[in-house]
């Protein structure tokens, strides 16, 4: 998943620049019976190490209120309107971090491809944990629903 | 031709980010939701967060009770702890974290615990037994109406916005009253708050004046949410009031020498009023919904106006 979404590349970083701290994050999904249905893996980024101004900028994104939610179901039941929904995969994954925003990330723990040496990630895409994923993700929802859906 | 266009939504939202189709709304922010399309209603419920915070503050056994706040009982800063052995009794009590889980129902689906919530909310810093003995009984009120569905839709009466704004200072022992306001659509409440107020009025009317003019920010608000996603509203919204001096306040531009010192800003209210945003409208007390949101009641008003709001059992 990380991978195959261009999240990083591989690099060697400048002697004064700052490493972001990186994390497994594990976690076992139950049913409602309690029973072990699936173990899931999530790499976070350790965003307390990013340096305001240099790592990131603004962090505000959004956040749907509840009134807000209420007052769309009562509305469009009275309509009598569809209401679907459908969850989107890794969401933080998708925010693109801008050309001002350089960082470097640890590798995180077990990743150690042959060539590595003393090379960190350099991060293309946000991840959880960093400062700005929110407000990233928020701007590539709204790029992906004025352009590409004509919104 | 409906169907057609959500499907084509979807397969064009999957050109750009991978999804998963969960289908009809069924389940959101640990919300249940229950669609009745034959008789448009919909409900929702929390009932798993809440045998989940039940099971996670071992409160899986205790005994069911009909209101959620003591109406005989007063809370306040005195029944913190003050001695050694005080403190030691409190330490290993999950006080703010109990009072956080029970603030997303409060925010979410239950405005029956929204007053008692911000009641024990107030004493975070340094709870006493006490204070725990309220929030424990607000767990057990919980148990007793876990299936209690918020309900909107076609249901009589529900055509129109209409705002429901009371006040209460009587208990509070800083003289601050409690603003609460709710608004009403679809013959469920969508909106409500029931808040501590910033300012130490000098009169009933004053402070009911102050839950007013809450409530007008929430329904200009409110409006142009439903004027951007459906359509604009015509009309005021009414907002109803069980406080004729407070009323008479804000359709009379005259210097009062008995209420000249309410704060300038409180007279926002005024021009929502002259610009047709809201309408005040008196309402009995027995009718004011809100009552619920500003002091603790008996079992029987409690389960009167747990209704009104739209809780019902399905």
């Amino acid at each position: 998943m990380l991978h195959a979404a261009g999240t990083w590349v591989l690099k060697d970083a400048p002697p004064a620049a700052n490493i972001v701290g990186s994390k497994w994050f594990f976690k076992a999904k139950k049913d409602t019976s309690g029973n072990v249905v699936r173990y899931k893996a999530w790499l976070v980024a350790q965003g307390f190490s990013q340096v305001p101004g240099i790592d990131y900028f603004d962090t505000y994104a959004p956040v749907a209120k509840l009134p807000s939610i209420r007052t769309i179901l009562s509305i469009a039941t009275r309509l009598d309107m569809e209401m679907h929904q459908v969850d989107i995969k890794g969401a933080y994954l998708n925010g693109d971090l801008t050309s001002a925003e350089v960082i470097y990330m640890k590798p995180p723990p077990g990743y150690a491809p042959d060539d590595l040496g003393k090379q960190v990630l350099r991060l293309k895409r946000t991840l959880y944990g960093l400062k700005q994923s929110g407000r990233r993700w928020y701007q590539k929802l709204t790029a992906i629903f004025v352009n590409g859906l004509g919104f | 031709m409906t169907h057609a266009l959500i499907d084509e939504f979807k397969a064009r939202l999957k050109d750009h980010v991978e999804i998963t189709d969960l289908g009809e709304l069924h389940w959101l922010l640990s919300i249940e939701i229950l669609r009745d399309r034959q008789a448009q209603l919909v409900h929702l419920s929390q009932r798993s967060y809440i045998d989940a915070i039940l099971r996670r503050f071992g409160f899986e056994d205790l005994k069911p009770v009909s209101i959620p706040m003591d109406t005989q009982k007063t809370l306040s800063a005195a029944q913190s702890p003050a001695s050694t052995s005080e403190f030691a009794a409190m330490r290993n009590v999950p006080y703010r974290e109990a009072v956080g889980s029970l603030m997303y129902l409060a925010l979410a689906t239950r405005p029956d615990i929204a007053f008692a919530i911000s009641i024990v909310s107030h004493f975070t810093i340094r709870p006493g037994l006490e204070h725990w003995e309220s929030v424990k009984r607000i767990f057990r009120y919980l148990k007793g109406t876990r299936e209690l569905w918020l309900t909107y839709g076609s249901l009589p009466g529900g055509e129109k916005l209409q705002g429901y704004a009371d006040a209460d200072g009587s208990m509070a022992e800083d003289r601050h009253a409690i603003s609460g306001y709710a608004f009403m659509l679809g013959g469920g409440v969508i909106s409500w708050a029931s808040k501590r107020q910033e300012i130490v009025s000098l009169s009933t009317t004053e402070s009911e004046y102050v839950a007013i003019t809450h409530a007008a920010k929430e329904a200009k608000w409110l409006r142009s949410l439903i004027a951007e996603i459906f359509h604009p509203l015509v009309d005021p919204t009414p907002l109803l009031s069980d406080n004729q001096s407070a009323i008479a306040l804000t359709q009379d531009h005259q210097y009062h020498a008995r209420s000249k010192h309410i704060d300038i800003r409180y007279h926002f209210i005024r021009w929502m009023v002259e610009d047709g945003t809201i309408r005040l409208v008196y309402c009995p007390t027995e009718d004011m919904v809100a009552d619920t949101l500003t002091k603790a009641l008996p079992s029987m008003k409690v389960k009167h106006f747990a209704s009104e709001l739209g809780l019902r059992s399905l």
